[in-house]
């Protein structure tokens, strides 16, 4: 990515000011489409940060926004935590799952990474659809959510709500802005462009993978933190693989190795869903078929074909390795 | 005695579910071992094969004229499928599990527009009715058919594999392609030709499972994972990877539930992680690793 680039700025800036107005002046039934959308958001701009600029394509990221919903519903719910406290717990158990599953999942790769990493999400799923304590699979209802009268905040409206989740999109947006440009984020570009060449110059590979996994996965805990709060519910299906399918073909539909391209793949789904569901109750047909038609005709993402549309396309060699 | 009447039962039950397993597992397996198609929408195939075997037990009232003619129907499903999208697709992965993924979408739908949410079962054929007393109760003849269709489907592919041309196109083609291409082989079509005898294994099972599982949207994607990991435990590609981690996993299944009835949902992927920190290329894996 460039230093500066007009065109990701003018997208995410649009996007961003757009579900802003709307949380704003919108109807109850609508606002609750914005929050999903920045909740969305959230989720798959950690994906991206694995599969678009490290090169682990995950097939069970959702795994992690399961261990921070669970893990704020139990420290909030049942051991009476403060609810930012136990975010915070949430987020840092986020990490750590990251830490010890990336461990495990970079061992291998290619389509064997695919499928471990969603078969140790769903290994959290098939506990969290067993566990009586979260109401196994009818979930669990009466969850807080985070108190901030104190200042004059009061979460507990949903327009106050949806404001929250867009302003904490924006941020991971920025949060996401700024590590790709890091030393760290450049070097795990470099190790996704050739993993060979980068251990010859004496990189730790797998350290860095890892490390990734420790950030995606904190981040992915956090949206599921703001998912059990939305809903104010926890239930098994927060982490379900299909919730991490659907995350990587937003990445991939929007652009992957861009950060616009998954604030714009976000948006879409979102949209797509609510507005086709509204026409029939075979929404996922047209989902589906949708999914197929993008990948196959965009394969750099609706973000790599605006680029080339608006000829703002400067060398990006980064972006072909999507496909690898 | 108790416990020898009672595991001998869940043994049973190991075996006839892994020839279930096995049937799904090893197209998976092959088709990606092979043809570097990972079709993440082929037990979407298992599922439509179980519809179609459905209809036709409605309207001929034959259950082996379903297991004859639903396969072949779902291989036509399979064979447009394949020239018309995977077959573009081969080497990507990335975008084969993504369009695949998509197609699985597609094809809960599918099922919902024309079969609806209800839950069907197909009867047992009447020659298969009975059960047979064995370890103190009755077992239902029905699932010792499937395992022996299973065990005879292994043999036969072995053999297929082993002793056929087109297995030896289909091995040579797996070696070196393009040298196989150089000498006049028509590789495209060989592996054309085991897509489609994976397709029509996927439908196979499909009519087999009806009588004892229930056909519903979501029945595939309830099945893909468990033969996904069979795959992955027994090295992709692998005909002796399939038997055998079809046979692990249907283990795990159906003791789990009984001996660790607290993990038991677990298990499966404890096994599947446990292989992979140990053997990453899976138990039999077609070449050795480098």
């Amino acid at each position: 990515m460039p230093a500066r680039d007009p065109l990701s700025l003018a997208t995410v800036v649009l996007l961003f000011g757009g579900a802003l107005a709307a949380a704003l002046f919108v109807d109850a039934y609508r606002l609750t489409i914005v929050i999903e959308i920045a909740i969305l958001v959230i989720f798959v701009l950690s994906i991206d940060f694995l599969v678009g600029y490290s090169g682990l394509v995950t097939f069970g990221h959702a795994g992690f926004m399961g261990v921070g919903a669970y893990a704020l519903a139990y420290l909030s719910h049942f051991l009476g935590w403060p609810v930012g406290v136990a975010m915070l717990a949430g987020v840092a158990l986020g990490a750590v799952s990251g830490i010890v599953i990336g461990a495990l999942v970079t061992r291998v790769s290619g389509v064997f990474f695919i499928m471990v990493t969603l078969a140790v999400s769903m290994m959290f799923w098939a506990w969290a659809s067993k566990a009586r304590k979260f109401g196994a699979d009818d979930g669990l209802g009466g969850m807080k959510r985070l108190d901030l009268t104190a200042i004059g905040i009061d979460l507990n409206s949903d327009r106050v709500f949806a404001v929250a989740c867009i302003v904490l999109a924006v941020l991971t947006y920025v949060f996401f802005l700024w590590l790709v440009r890091s030393p760290f984020g450049q070097t795990l570009k470099a190790i996704k462009q050739n993993e060979n060449r980068a251990r010859a110059q004496g990189c730790p590979v797998q350290h860095y993978k890892v490390a990734a996994f420790a950030v995606a996965g904190a981040v992915a805990a956090f949206a599921g933190e703001l998912h059990l709060q939305n809903t104010r519910f926890v239930h098994p299906e927060v982490a379900h693989w299909i919730r991490s399918g659907e995350g990587l073909i937003v990445v991939i539909v929007g652009g992957a190795g861009t950060l616009a391209g998954p604030v714009i793949g976000g948006f879409l789904f979102v949209l797509f869903h609510r507005v086709v569901e509204s026409f029939t109750a075979h929404w996922q047909i047209w989902m589906g078929l949708m999914f197929v038609a993008i990948v196959l005709a965009a394969p750099d993402g609706l973000y790599g074909r605006l680029q080339s549309l608006l000829g703002a396309r400067r060398a990006a060699p980064e972006r072909r390795a999507a496909d690898a | 005695m108790e416990l020898v009447n009672f595991l001998g039962i869940q043994l049973l039950n190991a075996l006839w579910l892994s020839a279930l397993f096995f049937m799904l597992a090893v197209g998976l397996s092959v088709v990606f071992g092979l043809l570097d198609v990972l079709n993440l929408a082929h037990c979407t195939l298992y599922m439509i094969g179980a519809y179609i075997g459905y209809t036709i037990v409605g309207l001929v009232d034959s259950y082996w004229f379903a297991l004859l003619v639903a396969p072949v129907a779902v291989t036509a499903i399979g064979a447009v499928l394949y020239l018309v999208l995977l077959r573009r697709l081969r080497g990507n992965h990335l975008v084969q599990a993504l369009v695949t993924f998509g197609l699985l979408f597609v094809g809960y739908d599918a099922a919902r527009m024309i079969w609806g949410v209800e839950q069907f079962k197909i009867a047992e054929p009447t020659l298969l009715t009975e059960s047979f007393p064995i370890f103190g109760q009755k077992y239902p003849f029905y699932r010792l058919f499937v395992f022996g269709v299973g065990l005879a489907t292994a043999l036969a592919l072995y053999l297929g594999l082993d002793r056929t041309r087109l297995g030896a196109i289909v091995r040579a083609g797996v070696d070196d392609r393009e040298t196989a291409a150089i000498l006049g082989i028509n590789i495209d079509r060989a592996f054309f030709i085991v897509f489609c005898i994976g397709t029509a294994l996927a439908g196979f099972a499909g009519v087999l499972a009806a009588p004892i599982r229930t056909i519903e949207p979501g029945m595939d994607v309830e099945i893909l994972i468990p033969a996904l990991i069979v795959v992955v435990i027994g090295g992709p590609g692998s005909l002796k990877g399939a038997v055998l981690g079809a046979f692990i996993i249907a283990t795990a299944e159906t003791f789990g539930p009984v001996i660790l009835p607290e993990f038991s949902s677990f298990i499966m992927y404890a096994v599947m992680a446990g292989v992979l920190l140990v053997r990453p290329q899976g138990l039999l894996p077609v070449r050795p690793a480098h």
